[in-house]
């Protein structure tokens, strides 16, 4: 994914600082003002996700890498579970266990303002991690899908030769018709390397995939 | 009492520590979901389910008549219920642990699963339409994706269709609970419940009406009730093996059937017209669902079909009204959701040893795999309604209760229904297990001992789930059940003088 | 006159359910869920609705003026349905985002995003 002109990757760079201190201002005034936790988490995102649409998607995961923003995810949700799990400590789930503190002050209102952050944290991990995610797709899915006559090969091993009967009379006129919406020809996917849970020998004996399917090779 | 919100909590914690560190050791996320639900199995036994608990989450609890924040509220049903839920989840994470093996990304699966089986969990202990709404909701997208979790063609596809009709259910229902909002202006349920019974409601029941009719619209979706069933057939087969028993076993029952059951006995009250249209919808779904599941020839659709067929039979039971009809929903409830996990989980072993799930591949299975083929056929019987197995007892029992309402034309169809599911189901073990050995299952071998085992568990309770209906048993287990059913208005009238 | 606007809100719904029926592009199938969830949203919205009703925002103006907080909250819009809907918003988001990385996912599988192509699960 290319970025943008230079104009926008300049004026990114000096605004993005201001973006997220919105974002962070939202979050911390939940209990005060409108805003909150889901809020204050999309502006920061938009900071994020501003950065990655002027810069492409490689320069962007070069500096904020998609494992350190799912990490961050699920940490937030766990700093949201614990607050929630603390409540016990005051009798209750999900209880108070702070002070009330005095109205309109940013140290009020117990234990909202760390749920706040919380899910701040969570939502700006999250949503940059749903928009980088779905660029990723987005870059594979520009190499055009293999045409039907490549596909029975790869997927006689994994749902069986039952496709192929069914495929075989669809397959010249699906063919047909996708060919004008295909962009070319490309070579099916190379299958993911073969892990030592499924020895070669041991799978094809039982006629399983070879291959793993599912959503990615990473674990 | 502290383990009702834990219920909820503890799934939804795990399912992200799971995300965490699931990779790092290789058998932290088989651990920690299997620990997870077998704790689970304890903590829903340990719920209270005489009488009517409230837990005021946050200490904001019932003041005056009035609630003032979310209460968790758990009777008989939602106790029964959520057992099913758990003990259903710990035979998938035990049977998940080898069969997914083969796909990439498995500590992903388990946070899904986890977060499913929270959401549901949340769906069923919760007094508030609102908080139902947004379980239901958590628990349809965790299942929208792992639907789609192989990212084969049906897969997408089957996901894709499951997850717009999905959406277009819970869209209704929102509508609905809006409505009930601005009649109520309130979202608990048992405040909207006394005020819809109050007269000055009288004249504006035109709105509560119309969200009824979306309830009744949105929550059947869920459920896979006949006319709403479209995506049912294409998303169970499509979903690993795992994934497929939880949603049949289920899904289709916490956020449809129990939903549905919740709304129209305690919030709207069974008025004659709507349990006519509940009794068609039940009608239909049993005999088309039945005829449409004998021209199958895909096994997991087979079962699919079939899904649906007994549905609507628990819909029926509850349809009546009666107390007996009410018993035998709920057992019927029960009966089904171990069956029919132990059926798809079964399919799951057959798929892994001989590559396929086409019928007229298969064939002679039962030398090579006799745990399988032999729980499958307990399963298999037990839904079709043979004696002595469970389903055999709650289908009777649904029967003797539509004849003694009155509705002897509801009784033949569920007859007629049970016969036509035999003959698939007596078709599929003879084509697939008993018959002659085909090329496909040459060199098929029985699954490893992880998958094994919970299907033998499974097979169990279905053998013994008949002795449910001792007396000194059914006091214990199905009476709170029945007698939170038959509440009626008397849960709008519990929870607002504090609970019981 | 008052319950003009309700029934608006229900035809955006209407809009919405046919857009996600009848079109054969899947991302318009996508944006009429989208719609029907922001038809919702805004009905929930316009039910809290009181006739000069202040914004619910408790600052120090407000609580004076009102005397209490039972006071300002029988002054001000209803705030129970905003909070509604904002879990809503994030509900549809999720949905929002899950259906277009599956439309993604598709379009890479079948080359197309015409509904009626897809068609390989039959019966």
């Amino acid at each position: 994914m290319k970025g943008m002109s230079p104009i926008v990757q300049t004026v990114t760079r000096w605004i993005r600082a201001f973006i997220v201190l919105f974002g962070i201002y939202v979050i911390c005034y939940g209990h005060i003002s409108p805003g909150g936790g889901f809020a204050g988490g999309v502006v920061i995102a938009c900071g994020f996700i501003l950065l990655m649409l002027a810069l492409g998607r490689e320069a962007c995961e070069r500096r904020y890498s998609i494992r350190w923003a799912g990490k961050l995810d699920a940490v937030g949700a766990l700093a949201f579970a614990a607050v929630a799990l603390l409540g016990f400590a005051a009798g209750l789930y999900f209880q108070n266990f702070l002070g009330r503190g005095e109205s309109f002050q940013i140290r009020s209102a117990g234990s909202i303002p760390l749920g706040n952050f919380a899910i701040g944290l969570k939502v700006s991990a999250s949503l940059f991690l749903v928009v980088a995610v779905l660029s990723v797709l987005r870059v594979a899915a520009r190499r055009p899908p293999a045409t039907e006559a490549v596909k029975p090969a790869e997927t006689a091993e994994t749902v069986g030769p039952e496709d192929v009967p069914a495929a075989g009379p669809e397959a010249a006129e699906a063919a047909a018709a996708a060919g004008a919406r295909q962009v070319g020809i490309a070579p099916p996917r190379a299958p993911v390397g073969e892990d030592e849970r499924l020895p070669r020998a041991w799978a094809r004996k039982r006629r399983l995939p070879t291959r793993r399917r599912g959503l990615g090779g990473r674990r | 009492m502290i383990f009702i919100p834990l219920a909820v909590a503890v799934p939804l914690g795990v399912a992200f520590l799971i995300a965490l560190f699931g990779g790092r050791p290789r058998w932290l996320a088989d651990v920690l979901a299997n620990a997870t639900a077998a704790a689970l199995v304890v903590f829903t036994i340990l719920l209270p389910r005489r009488g009517i608990t409230i837990y005021p989450v946050g200490g904001w609890g019932v003041e005056d008549g009035v609630p003032t924040g979310i209460l968790m509220v758990v009777d008989g049903l939602s106790w029964f219920v959520a057992l099913t839920v758990a003990v259903v989840s710990l035979a998938v994470t035990v049977y998940s642990i080898a069969y997914m093996r083969r796909y990439t990304a498995k500590p992903k699966y388990y946070a899904l699963l986890l977060l499913m089986i929270a959401g549901m969990n949340g769906a069923v202990l919760t007094g508030d339409i609102f908080n139902l709404f947004v379980f239901l909701e958590v628990a349809s997208i965790a299942s929208y994706a792992l639907v789609a979790f192989g990212t084969e063609r049906e897969e997408l596809e089957a996901s894709f269709k499951y997850a717009i009709l999905g959406s277009v259910g819970s869209l209704c229902v929102l509508l609905g609970i809006a409505l009930l909002y601005g009649l109520a202006g309130t979202v608990n349920m048992a405040q909207i419940a006394a005020k819809l019974r109050a007269p000055e409601a009288a004249g504006r029941m035109g709105a509560a009406h119309l969200a009824l009719a979306l309830f009744v619209a949105g929550f059947g979706l869920k459920a896979a009730l006949v006319p709403f069933h479209a995506w049912l057939p294409d998303a169970h087969p499509s979903a690993p093996a795992p994934v497929s028993a939880m949603l049949s076993g289920v899904l289709i029952k916490t956020i449809g059937v129990y939903a549905l059951a919740r709304v129209v006995f305690h919030v709207f009250g069974l008025d004659p017209k709507l349990r006519t249209i509940i009794l068609v919808l039940a009608a239909a779904s049993m005999l088309c669902a039945a005829i449409a599941s004998v021209m199958q020839r895909d096994l997991k659709r087979l079962l699919a079909y079939s899904s649906i067929s007994q549905v609507g039979y628990i819909v029926l039971g509850f349809g009546l009204g009666s107390d007996l009809g009410a018993l035998g929903a709920i057992l019927h409830l029960f009966n089904h959701a171990t069956m029919k996990s132990l059926l798809f989980l079964a399919s799951g072993s057959v798929e892994m040893s001989a590559g396929t799930r086409d019928l007229d591949r298969l064939g002679g299975l039962a030398e090579r795999m006799p745990v399988t083929a032999g729980a499958t056929t307990i399963g298999a019987l037990g839904i079709a309604g043979i004696p002595p197995f469970s389903g055999f007892w709650s289908k009777l029992l649904i029967v003797i209760a539509a004849v003694q309402a009155g509705e002897v034309a509801m009784a033949c169809i569920a007859i007629a229904a049970s016969l036509i599911t035999l003959g698939a189901f007596i078709g599929m073990l003879r084509q697939a297990f008993f018959g002659p050995e085909a090329p496909a299952t040459a060199e098929a071998q029985e699954a490893p001992a992880w998958m094994c085992l919970p299907i033998v568990v499974l097979a169990a309770i279905g053998l013994t789930g008949g002795l449910l209906l001792l007396p000194q048993v059914q006091e214990q287990v199905l009476g709170p059940a029945v007698e939170a059913v038959q509440r009626g208005a008397a849960y709008a009238d519990t929870i607002l003088r504090g609970g019981r | 006159m008052a319950t003009f606007c309700y029934w608006i809100c229900l035809m955006l719904f209407a809009v919405g359910l046919y857009c996600a029926v009848t079109k054969r592009n899947l991302i318009k199938i996508v944006i009429g869920i989208a719609i029907m969830d922001h038809a919702i949203n805004l009905f929930l919205v316009l039910l809290g609705y009181r006739r000069g009703g202040i914004a619910p925002i408790l600052d120090r103006a407000n609580l004076a003026e009102s005397g209490s907080a039972p006071g300002f909250a029988e002054r001000s819009v209803d705030a129970l349905p905003q909070a509604m809907v904002l879990t809503s918003i994030v509900i549809s988001l999720a949905v929002t985002a899950l259906l277009v990385a599956l439309c993604v996912r598709i379009y890479e599988k079948y080359g197309t995003y015409d509904v009626n192509e897809l068609r390989r699960l039959r019966g």
